[in-house]
């Protein structure tokens, strides 16, 4: 019998009955009377490792959900970069609108009322010496019009066919002005008040930029004067630049300098030809 | 003997991190595959002691009643030896089979119970959900498998199924 018994409990069958009593149990006495001390004895070593563990397990599970939302990501990367194109484009042409308000209102404050000038838009800037416009003979311009923004002087048309023109800008080789050195503002320029004139000179475009030349050596022109252009092919006062590293050697009869232009001829989008 | 104890308390509560920290990670039980790695392996009495302690302190900490967990534990390995009847659940490729449906069960019995005793009814059951148990039994298999191949060298001479551990 004794035997018998221990044989029974040697089985490993008797693991269930036993730990379905003992489960059942355990829920029984928790549910209907409740064991609040024991649940507080063991939460209080079970707590702290349970917290820190958990706290620890969500971090990592958070770093791979990055992983399953990577589909997700990619998609609202391709559609941010489709909207961003698109508001690249919109923004473009109001960038565009912005320039030509800005030209236009230079031109409406500060060119001569009384000649008559076309716009026109750049279409490329790919060359240092020369601006290519979208309008040409079929517009009105003509060979040697003269390209202005407002009272300044870009250049003058060298070529024109039917539907485009080109146009020389003061810093391609060659290229000569006769100008004059002046102490003051562009505005006053424009107004045609007496502003003193410092010196004749000469302009021409060089690899370096634009470069002026025979200035009077013992006139009182210094770095920062406004340089205008007094050419007959011009015909009035259009300002080019201001002059910079204006040359000092008291041995040379006269004194040169470069002139740097008040616009970047690169930037140009919208320009004014004077067709009258 | 005092050192033995203490590594056993030691040993206790770093599976205890372990089951808390899969738990929340993956929603993985590793005290479960420890107890059906361990069944027929090691002393019934042994095991018993070691999954009431467990599920004891697992329900503390997820406030639901004392013994639930333990009865998930015990019917799901229930099943499992049930399957013992048709096939071999120790060796062979349908033992994996056996352990990948023992632990389905499980982690759907477990689900259920837990919603069952906080909030009062089953829960909702979505694609996802389902997926997710099919996708914690398959890893939970992965680490019975490791399991059997790190403590192969444990083998007793006599009986093959059961653990050495001098």
């Amino acid at each position: 019998m004794k035997r018998n018994a221990l044989s029974i409990f040697e089985k490993d069958l008797l693991f269930f009955p036993i730990g379905i009593f003992l489960a059942v149990t355990l829920v029984l006495l928790d549910s209907l009377i409740g064991v609040s001390f024991v649940r507080s004895g063991i939460s209080y070593i079970a707590e702290p490792i349970f917290v820190g563990a958990n706290s620890a397990g969500k971090e990592v599970a958070s770093s791979f959900e990055i992983f399953k939302d990577f589909g997700e990501f990619r998609k609202e990367c391709d559609a941010l970069k489709e909207d961003f194109n698109a508001k690249n484009v919109e923004n473009s042409y109001f960038t565009m609108l912005v320039e030509e308000n800005e030209s236009l209102r230079k031109q409406v404050n500060l060119a001569n009322d009384e000649k008559e000038y076309l716009l026109v838009k750049v279409l490329s800037t790919d060359s240092v010496e020369f601006l290519r416009l979208n309008e040409g003979k079929a517009s009105g311009i003509e060979m040697g019009d003269i390209a202005v923004l407002g009272n300044l002087y870009l250049g003058s048309v060298v070529q024109v066919d039917d539907k485009s023109s080109v146009v020389r800008l003061p810093r391609s080789k060659n290229n000569n002005l006769e100008v004059i050195v002046v102490n003051g503002d562009w505005m006053d320029v424009k107004d045609n008040r007496k502003v003193p004139i410092l010196s004749k000179a000469v302009v021409s475009g060089t690899s370096d930029g634009i470069r002026i030349e025979n200035i009077s050596a013992n006139s009182k022109v210094k770095n920062g004067d406004l340089v205008v252009v007094n050419d007959s092919k011009v015909g009035e006062s259009l300002v080019l630049g201001y002059i910079v590293n204006l040359s000092n050697n008291p041995a040379e009869t006269s004194r040169s300098g470069v002139v740097v232009p008040v616009v970047e001829y690169d930037d140009l989008i919208t320009v004014f030809i004077r067709v009258r | 003997m005092l050192l033995y104890i203490l590594l056993i308390i030691l040993l206790f509560l770093g599976i205890f991190f372990l089951e808390s920290f899969l738990l929340s990670m993956f929603g993985i039980s590793i005290v479960f595959v420890l107890c059906l790695f361990l069944f027929k392996k090691v002393n019934w009495k042994l095991l018993l002691l070691g999954t009431a302690l467990f599920s004891v302190f697992i329900d503390v900490v997820l406030n639901i009643p004392l013994g639930v967990t333990m009865l998930v534990y015990l019917l799901s390995i229930l099943i499992y030896n049930l399957l013992s009847f048709s096939l071999s659940t120790e060796t062979g490729f349908y033992s994996y089979i056996f352990k990948f449906v023992g632990f389905l069960l499980f982690y759907i019995a477990y689900f259920y119970a837990q919603n069952f005793f906080l909030i009062g009814n089953g829960g909702l059951v979505g694609w996802g959900q389902v997926w997710g148990w099919i996708l914690r039994a398959v890893v939970s298999v992965s680490v019975a498998f490791l399991l059997e191949r790190i403590f192969v060298r444990f083998r007793d001479g006599k009986s093959k199924s059961n653990l050495r551990f001098k």
